[in-house]
């Protein structure tokens, strides 16, 4: 039989959910945000791909902003869902912490030694998440 | 020089300037005349008629090359998805196996391998629906993000290429064509100027583009559509070849009105190379959206032989996890856990 791991020993996993939760995945929503942004601010810039009529029907403009929409909406996508799902192994985060006060314990000191502080400028959860603006 | 559009302007100018000229000094007899007026609409020669003819035709051939975009005015655009696509990578995705081993240089698959590290041992549905939705497809996702983005950037800066190029080559025509009137004497019974041959460079210059590597994107079309394709993905336009216009930019004529009409000729030649150019631009990005993006993808790692697959569309993004965020469980005592005193670099 195979136990969970509790107590002192728990306070190691927990640590590490901390990071996936407040840490990892903030940045990475964070990340594609930026991805989602840049897409948006190309399509301001969309009329660089318009020419006069002569030189035939407009076929690139179509086609790459159709592709690039894609890019952009995905990105949207994706960050918002990392975020969702930062926010729900948060939310487990702090039901383990106040289940097991010796694991959060160990947590606690845990971070002291990697990080000799607790600042929260260290914790990328505490900026929150920019849900910006994409094609859905 | 002055830049485009002064110097198209400038040429243009002095190219009715020495046709006014050819047509009243050279051409004073009446056949001469008679084939302009004939080949034209022009009622009769004089500097005015010729003049006015000369420059309506010219705003008609010559103006919408004017209004084109100036090329530096796509370099913000290429900047900002350059900012995007070295988030994914830094080194260019040709490598489905670099993608899924996260190993890529970037922020992006940086903070998978940190999660992935961080994830491990704990258990519950969000948990296993993480790793079968998020960790064994990000490898994919990246991959076609970043694909998608350089093929972007690339066609961006082939389409810039091109119109610096058609900007080259209509000051390079109007001069050329400049140069041959200058030196028709009209004194020969078999021509009294040489021909001169000009060729465009648009093509040219945007298959430079696409196949040197070179610049933002750090790849060219050829390794993006063999990158897409080792892949397993199917993507059937990868050429760039447009066809080079059968009259071609050939300037000159035994009298005035046949170097006018082959200058005009060129003309349409250099529209038609510019139009089958940016045409085949869109064929390539067409072919991407339609064989890659809306296309299927095997799910799972490569090397999981998993023979499902999902279409390119669904795998581009993270999707909702379908069990939610909330369900997590304790890792067992004895399963393999990373050890947790790795910080996260700042």
């Amino acid at each position: 039989m195979t136990d969970d791991v509790r107590g002192v020993a728990f306070g190691g996993p927990l640590e590490r959910l901390r990071q996936a939760a407040r840490v990892d995945l903030p940045r990475l929503a964070d990340e594609y945000a930026q991805i989602r942004n840049a897409c948006e601010a190309t399509t301001g810039e969309d009329t660089r791909l318009d020419r006069p009529a002569y030189f035939g029907a407009p076929a690139l403009r179509d086609s790459w902003t159709r592709l690039r929409d894609v890019v952009w909406s995905a990105a949207g996508e994706t960050s918002d869902n990392l975020w969702e799902l930062s926010r729900g192994l948060d939310a487990a985060l702090t039901r383990f912490v106040q289940e097991d006060a010796a694991a959060a314990d160990e947590m606690f000191q845990i971070r002291d030694r990697m990080q000799g502080d607790r600042s929260t400028g260290n914790d990328e959860w505490t900026v929150g998440h920019d849900d910006g603006h994409y094609p859905r | 020089m002055s830049d485009f559009p002064e110097s198209l302007e400038v040429a243009i100018n002095n190219l009715i300037n020495t046709l006014v000229y050819k047509l009243l000094v050279l051409e004073t007899d009446t056949d001469s005349r008679a084939e302009f007026m004939s080949a034209t609409g022009v009622p009769y020669v004089s500097d005015v008629t010729v003049q006015d003819y000369a420059r309506q035709k010219a705003d008609e051939i010559w103006g919408p090359f004017k209004e084109l975009p100036a090329p530096s005015s796509l370099d913000g655009v290429i900047e900002t998805l350059t900012g995007a696509h070295h988030r994914l990578t830094t080194t260019g995705v040709t490598d489905i196996f670099d993608a899924e081993e996260f190993s890529l240089g970037a922020l992006i698959p940086g903070f998978m391998v940190d999660f992935r590290t961080n994830q491990a041992g704990w258990r519950g549905a969000t948990i296993d629906a993480v790793r079968s939705n998020y960790l064994d497809r990000w490898g994919r996702m990246v991959f076609l993000q970043a694909n998608t983005i350089a093929l972007l950037l690339l066609v961006l800066r082939a389409y810039q290429e091109q119109l610096r190029q058609a900007q080259n080559d209509v000051v390079a025509l109007v001069n050329l064509a400049e140069e041959v009137l200058s030196s028709y004497t009209g004194d020969s019974v078999c021509g009294s100027t040489e021909s001169k041959s000009l060729s465009f460079n648009i093509a040219i210059g945007v298959l430079g583009v696409l196949s040197a590597a070179a610049g933002v994107a750090g790849m060219a079309l050829a390794s993006i559509v063999t990158a897409v394709g080792t892949a397993g993905l199917g993507i059937t336009k990868d050429a760039y070849d447009p066809p080079v216009p059968k009259d071609g930019g050939q300037i000159g004529g035994d009298s005035v009105t046949q170097i006018w009409e082959s200058i005009v000729r060129a003309t349409e030649s250099l529209r038609q190379e510019y139009s089958e150019s940016e045409k085949q631009l869109h064929d390539i990005i067409d072919g991407f959206q339609h064989d890659v993006i809306s296309g299927s993808i095997g799910v799972g790692k490569s090397g999981q032989r998993d023979p499902r697959s999902l279409p390119a569309m669904e795998l581009l993004r993270s999707k909702p996890l379908g069990s939610g965020t909330s369900d997590v469980a304790r890792p067992f005592a004895t399963s393999f856990s990373p050890d947790p005193a790795h910080s996260p670099e700042w």
